[in-house]
């Protein structure tokens, strides 16, 4: 194995060649007021090696007599250049610059300035997410980038989100990203399998982050047959050479819910079930009047008679389920370093407590960054980051022991405890559970423990030459603890059950790359790499289930009477690949970009494990010509295009495999399945994306933004296809179909007023289109894929409204007649496409207004078009079909005398008879899901006092910071934004904190 | 020149490093086994006969229960779970059909078969062989039978002349190209063959060598051959494969005979293993038991209540949705031990009193959940045997068999004096008494070609017509959809 390694390796090894005669080039660089600047790097034109200042500006480096001159450069000033002459010394004077053009942006395994950039790409800085209560950066960028979307599956403290990076390719594949943070190859998604949601990437601290890059278009194909769905390139921070500056911030505030639905009191829930027994026993001849209240389980359930129901007691389960969650965050951060060695340390603390009980996040966390020169060829570099996080859930289905669930569901008769002070059980309503009592004595605990890391070395051979190699690891190991109460209902059927379920999962990478640049003269520039990665990584699982506990005091597995039951797995993928990038500029003006990458991977059939992943850039930039250099209107203009060619092989690791899996057992004996059926043609579901954008900057780059327009076409779409089950399958993964995303981002940012007083405004909003091509034969996939339409459409039967007559439910049939009974197969299905879970467009919107030492920060964020299915309402509007809780708009509206235009039917318990169920889904459970939300607000202020700068200390911030603030939406539920439906999923909630910063 | 040598080394390590790629990407999953290996070893065969019983056994709940509710034996609590409520209500789509299980099994049984027969398993002995293979043809005829009972009628009985049968596969799926869209067989062709691999797995099994009735046996395949032949009218062929098995005496070294007392009936139902009765039946170990998906927490009231009277909403481990309608009740005899201890009530359940529950499913040992199911039994040979004799009007013979059962239940034998069609009435009752909730009720009415009567408080309209489209099951949508050559059954 090491030694196919290092073969493959060999591939990389390059022959040097010798130097020319060297000069010493010093000089001296400071702002434009005349304070030196430490840390600007300073590079001799056509040389690879470049030397930083120190901290009085100084600088000196190594040229040779060929060297025409040497180029200053400073995050936030305009790059500088210098004529050499026959002097050794030279003074310059830096511009702040007004853009973020000489911002570098990090792509596939070099980095670039944006002003040479060629690929459609979006940036979030440090500075744009700092201090955001939230658990994992993910969850910052949303609406921050144009094509980038992102959705919180749910609201649980450090809970996952869905990114989609231009649509959504890929109907069985994965379509999320990958990330890579540090040049560590990540998954995102969660891991955990008990416990409802974790993020693998929530072991980050979003503060230690400098800058998140994600490449959208053809850019991403140097990461060949991972990329298909975007890269997201995580950078962290690094130290600066210079005195250690120390930072220490701490924040602390509360969460509450965002939104509580109205629902029925017990006289209105009361009046609601009875005229739904009532109307039941009216159909079948009855006399409603008297058989509805004497039917035993009614008097056995309520007790009342319809003069009492006045008098009932309102029991607001929805209240007892949330609460004020506290949170605290406490972060230490050191850096610095000498001409040698550079550091960034940090340490934080975060502890979240959700608004719904028994919830809760815990991190703690360190990184570690070292960048040191051993000597002027040779430089190491590592990153560490090591966490430990702990989260408490509460169950998220909707089942008796979903809590968001059952705050909704139970009816408000239901007391919560009984006269002795204990939680009262049976629950009525059809959960049974007290959830009050099953979120007190149960145990949902994760504990997740992370090790990121890398360890690299970039050697140069020759100037302009280097070889960088670098060791990656991404370590994960996860217990959960789950235990099910022997006083609860479900725990008493088996005097207790403890589950312990260990998840770990070893994810090594390596690159090797070899680098080379040189300018010929003022002309050409050309710039390459070539490359070879491998990455392996290992995933086991661990489990054992015991019951049989002497009491609720007893709660791990070595107290069970019965080992019930233990399970185990392994499995495992192997990526390797080789690549390769070529840059070419041409007098500064055009840009020619090439990436060739060949990738092999072990998830494929065997006839095809290896695949070519090519693209191709172009960049003009326009203002660069003579006709528009002297224009001053105009300071950038550069008009992009690219093409080029991403897998994806988001699927199972042996799908491509025959396989039979241990699986059903007998009589205490083992047991093997076949478990699929192969393909040994399987292979990457192929994305072809053609981009072309504009980058633009005006009026001294106070109006800048960018245009992309990009069509996304996937074909040999990893499907699942259909067999017939006689033989003994349901469905083979094969090659089939085609679909395509097309959409517009716009991007633009603006400073509207400056000086004193400053208002700038970032803009960014995509319009997305999709349909899906071919589905390999079938014009049709399940209920959400039809050739010739968007992905991920909504069939079902519309909903009419109610019979003003009868108070029946209607829908439309298929000829657009109503009906009771709408078919749902035939000729006649009644089914149509009503609408498609994916946005439409989605956008966000920040306004920073700054005021000497305040600052001021409103950012809005929404998306558009998108329809989903109100799960929990579905369970709430059955108009008595169940006796759960009903909304209070279920109640009002309810048809009550004919001749009632609404479009709540009439109560009836159970199914009216020839009737379509209103416990079945149709037409009338889906709702616009679009939303605007202002999504965080946050208020700064620097405190400019003399007593800290006399203590050595830099000027603290103090900020407040609220999230979640509030929305304009037409969904009637918790949260529209979470990812197919918020059926007992936990909302996500208002956070309100307040934090101070010190440096010094 | 030795710059070309350079280039032409990089070319060449390049080229090496390339084909060392391709098996630095190879990954074998450890979890499970490719299937070109899977079925070259004894013990992979045993473990994928294990995952056919295992697959029974998930399917348990509908093959045992479904065939009562769906006719009259079992009625819904209501107000309760509702979950079998369409089974109750015979609604559209909710017969006794496991299409994709079955044809999941079916394939299995086929790569044993095939792989006995390629002589493929590298470390077997022939009479272990020959084994497997009896074994897998049991279990498929077993499938074919529940797909052809479920899916078709019974050759000559058929409504409107409908003779489909169920597409018969009987090689394996070994990859995509084995993979067929077959039309369906005719309900002859599909009985023919369940017959020739029943012949086939009792000339192949023996009584002795399995060890525990877990595992199918010779006396098993001549048990399910006697009910087919049962179900065909085939009369003359019930008899002698019937008394076969009732002389067994032991199957695979247990003790296997017909109780002739009430004691001995009742502690056939206690038994946790090995029932005296069975002939064959289903294992449930702790690890695999069902839990509230089983046919104790369906059928049963668990933990009991501490008295009978309906007082607010106890807290229960099984959900107690399926109880015995009055009807059923009132058939039996006061005396009748059948009725005194095998079923429990009256108890009460939201609200609703006067509940009997079945306790033939009382969780062995005490363990909630946990079901061994009888799949066979002598008392159901003996009673196809008498039914026989009576049909061939035997009448001496048959009166022996059935009052076996009558009497050791304590109530009286059938009088001498009846007459053929009397007896063949009494032994059809018999049979429904002595047979109740174990799945066979639904089949029987059909295969005599009779309406389905329906329990009280469900069907406002009576009985299920023979000519009714519902006594067929619906083909799963999919497998139409995707297969034209497949007919999907009058009505759907």
């Amino acid at each position: 194995m090491r030694k196919m390694l290092s073969l493959c390796m060999a591939l990389l090894f390059f022959v040097g060649y010798a130097v020319a005669q060297s000069r010493v080039i010093a000089g001296k660089v400071t702002d434009d007021k005349g304070a030196p600047l430490q840390g600007a790097t300073v590079s001799v034109k056509g040389k690879r090696a470049s030397a930083f200042t120190n901290k009085d500006g100084n600088f000196s480096i190594l040229g040779d007599a060929n060297s025409e001159s040497i180029t200053i450069t400073y995050t936030g000033y305009e790059e500088q250049t210098i004529r050499l002459d026959t002097r050794s010394y030279y003074e310059t004077k830096l511009v702040a610059s007004a853009s973020d053009l000489d911002e570098v942006v990090v792509t596939g395994y070099s980095v670039q300035k944006k002003r040479e950039i060629t690929g459609a790409t979006s940036s979030v800085r440090a500075k744009e997410i700092e201090h955001m209560p939230v658990q994992s950066f993910d969850k910052a960028i949303q609406g921050r980038m144009a094509g980038v979307q992102v959705q919180n599956n749910n609201g649980t403290p450090g809970g996952g989100v869905t990114i989609r990076i231009r649509g959504t390719g890929s109907i069985n594949a994965d379509n999320s990203p990958l990330y890579i943070v540090d040049g560590v190859q990540m998954t995102g998604g969660t891991l955990t399998r008990s416990i409802p949601t974790s993020n693998t990437l929530a072991g980050l601290n979003p503060n230690d982050i400098e800058s998140i890059d994600v490449l959208k278009d053809a850019s991403a194909a140097i990461y060949g047959a991972q990329a298909a769905n975007g890269v997201v390139i995580i950078t962290t921070k690094k130290g600066k050479s210079g005195k250690t500056k120390f930072g220490l911030n701490y924040q602390a505030g509360y969460t509450e819910r965002i939104r509580k639905v109205p629902m029925t009191e017990s006289p209105e829930f009361l009046q609601l079930v009875y005229e739904a027994r009532a109307n039941n026993v009216l159909n079948a001849g009855g006399d409603p009047a008297t058989a509805a209240l004497t039917n035993s389980s009614f008097q056995g359930l309520y007790n009342l008679t319809p003069d009492k129901f006045g008098e009932a007691v309102t029991y607001d389960w929805q209240d007892a389920v949330v609460r004020r969650g506290y949170n605290h965050n406490a972060e230490l951060t050191a850096s610095g370093g000498n001409e040698q060695t550079t550091f960034y340390m940090s340490a934080s603390y975060n502890k979240f407590d959700g608004q719904i009980i028994a919830s809760d996040f815990e991190r703690g966390q360190f990184r570690i960054n070292i960048d040191h020169k051993a000597n002027s060829r040779l430089k190491f570099d590592a990153r560490i980051n090591l966490s430990t996080t702990t989260q408490n859930a509460v169950q998220s289905s909707n089942s008796s022991g979903g809590v968001v669930f059952s705050g909704i569901f139970v009816p408000p008769v239901q007391p919560f405890y009984n006269a002795d002070g204990d939680y009262a059980e049976p629950v009525i309503g059809g959960r049974t559970s007290n959830v009050l009592k099953v979120a007190a004595y149960d145990i949902n605990k994760g504990t997740s423990n992370q090790l990121i890391g890398s360890l690299g070395g970039t050697y140069t051979i020759i100037p302009n030459l280097t070889f960088r190699s670098v060791y990656n690891l991404d370590y994960t190991d996860i217990l959960e603890s789950r235990y099910v109460d022997p006083r609860t209902i479900a725990g008493s059927a088996f005097a207790g059950q403890a589950n312990a379920l260990n998840t770990r999962q070893v994810n090594w990478s390596t690159d090797q790359v070899v680098n080379y640049s040189k300018q010929f003269n003022d002309d050409h520039n050309f710039s390459g790499l070539v490359g070879f990665t491998y990455r392996n990584v290992v995933s086991t699982t661990f489990d054992a289930q015991g019951r049989g506990f002497p009491n609720e005091l007893f709660t791990t597995l070595q107290s069970a009477a019965t080992p019930f039951a233990v399970n185990s797995s392994e499995t495992s993928f192997r990526l390797a690949g080789y690549f390769t990038k070529l840059n070419y500029t041409f007098r500064d003006r055009y840009i020619l970009n090439g990436t060739l990458r060949y990738d092999g991977s072990s998830r494929f059939g065997k006839n095809e494990k290896f695949g070519w992943f090519p693209s191709l850039a172009f960049a003009w930039k326009v203002n660069q010509e003579n006709f528009l250099k002297n224009i001053d209107v105009v300071n950038d203009l550069k008009f992009r295009v690219s093409y080029g060619v991403t897998g994806n092989g988001g699927i199972d690791n042996f799908a491509s495999r025959t396989l039979f899996t241990g699986t059903g057992s007998y009589n205490g004996i083992g047991g093997v399945t076949p478990s699929g059926l192969g393909d040994d043609n399987l292979k990457w579901e192929e994305n072809k994306t053609f981009n072309v954008g504009l980058d633009f900057a005006i009026l001294k780059n106070r109006i800048s933004g960018a245009v992309d327009v990009f069509r996304r076409n996937t074909t040999n779409l990893l499907l699942s296809r259909q067999l017939p089950t006689t033989s003994g399958f349901a469905s083979i993964m094969q090659n089939i179909g085609k679909l395509k995303n097309e959409g517009v981002e716009l991007q633009i940012s603006t400073i509207n007023i400056d000086g004193k007083f400053r208002w700038s405004t970032d803009f960014n909003f995509t319009w997305l289109r999709s349909e899906v091509l071919d589905l390999g034969g079938p014009d049709r996939l399940g209920t959400n894929y039809f050739v010739g339409q968007p992905m991920q459409v909504i069939f079902q039967a519309d909903y009419a409204g109610v019979n003003p007559a009868t108070g029946r439910a209607f829908w439309y049939d298929a000829n657009g007649n109503p009906t009771y009974q709408p078919l749902t197969s035939g000729d006649q299905d009644a089914r149509k496409i009503i609408g498609t879970a994916l946005p439409k467009s989605y956008g966000g919107f920040t306004n920073t207004f700054s005021y000497k030492n305040l600052e001021l920060m409103v950012f809005f964020q929404g998306q558009f078009g998108n329809m989903v299915i109100n799960n929990n309402a579905f369970f709430l509007e059955t108009q008595g079909a169940f006796e759960a809780n009903h909304t209070l708009r279920a109640y009002e509206r309810r048809w009550q005398k004919p001749g009632d235009v609404t479009d709540m039917p009439r109560p009836y318990a159970g199914t009216e008879p020839r009737h379509r169920g209103l416990n079945q889904f149709t037409g009338r459970n889906y709702e616009d899901a679009s939303y605007i939300r202002l999504k965080q607000v946050s208020l700064g202020y620097t405190v400019q006092s003399g007593f800290f700068s006399r203590a050595g200390i830099g000027a603290p911030k103090v900020y407040l910071q609220a999230t979640n603030i509030f929305t304009i939406t037409g969904y009637t539920g918790y949260d529209p934004e979470l990812v197919g439906s918020d059926l007992g999923a936990f909302p996500q909630g208002r956070t309100l904190t307040a934090g101070v910063s010190f440096n010094f | 020149m030795k710059s070309i040598t350079k280039y032409l080394s990089v070319a060449v390590i390049g080229g090496l490093s390339l084909g060392a790629c391709n098996k630095a990407i190879q990954t074998e999953p450890v979890q499970s086994i490719d299937a070109n290996i899977a079925l070259t070893k004894s013990s992979g065969v045993n473990s994928l006969v294990n995952s056919v019983y295992a697959a029974y056994r998930g399917i348990v709940t509908s093959n045992v229960l479904w065939p009562e509710l769906l006719a009259d034996n079992l009625i819904n609590t209501i107000n309760n779970n509702n979950t079998y409520r369409n089974q109750e209500l015979n609604n559209q789509g909710f017969g006794t059909g496991n299409w994709t299980t079955n044809y999941s099994i079916i394939n299995r049984t086929n790569l044993i078969i095939d792989a006995v027969d390629q002589g493929a398993i590298t470390d077997v002995t022939e009479a272990r062989a020959k084994l497997y293979k009896g074994e897998a043809l049991f279990l498929r005829a077993w499938s074919y039978f529940s797909l052809i009972t479920s899916y078709s009628y019974q050759p000559g009985k058929e409504v409107s002349g409908w003779t489909e049968g169920v597409p018969l596969i009987l090689t394996p799926t070994k990859s995509v190209v084995d993979v067929s869209y077959p039309t369906r067989n005719t309900n002859a062709e599909v009985y023919a063959q369940i017959k020739s691999d029943l012949t086939e797995a009792i000339a192949l099994l023996d009584n002795t060598s399995r060890g525990e009735k877990s595992y199918v046996s010779k006396a098993a395949a001549q048990a399910l051959l006697s009910r087919v032949h049962l179900y065909l009218d085939e009369w003359n062929e019930v008899i002698p494969v019937s008394t076969e098995v009732l002389n067994t005496g032991t199957i695979n070294g247990k003790l296997t005979r017909v109780e002739t007392t009430g004691t001995g009936l009742v502690q056939h139902w206690r038994t946790f293993k090995d029932k005296s009765e069975s002939i064959f039946e289903l294992t449930f170990t702790t690890a695999e038991n069902l839990g509230t998906g089983s046919l104790q927490a369906w059928t049963t009231i668990f933990p009991k209540p501490v008295n009978a009277t309906c007082t607010g909403n106890p807290t229960r481990a099984s959900f107690a949705d399926l109880h015995i309608p009055t009807s059923l009740l009132n058939l039996y005899d006061a005396t009748d031990i059948r009725l005194t201890t095998l079923v429990e009530g009256p108890y009460c359940k939201l609200g609703q009193n006067n509940l009997y529950f079945t306790n033939k499913y009382s969780g062995t040992g005490g363990t909630f959940g946990l079901d061994n199911v009888t799949i066979l039994r002598t008392s159901e040979i003996l009673l196809n045997r008498a039914e026989a004799y009576a049909r061939t009007n035997q009448l001496t013979e048959a009166l022996a068999d059935v009052n076996v059962i009558r009497v050791r239940a304590g109530s009286p034998a059938i009088d001498a004096t009846v007459t053929q069609t009397q007896l063949i009435e009494a032994i059809l009752l018999e049979r429904r008494l002595e047979l109740a909730f174990e799945g066979h009720r639904w089949f029987d009415l059909i295969r005599l070609k009779q309406d389905i009567p329906k329990a009280e408080g469900s069907l406002a309209s009576g009985s299920l017509l023979y000519t009714d489209y519902r006594l067929l099951s619906a083909i799963p949508t999919a497998d139409i959809d995707i297969n034209d050559n497949l007919k999907q059954n009058p009505g759907y």
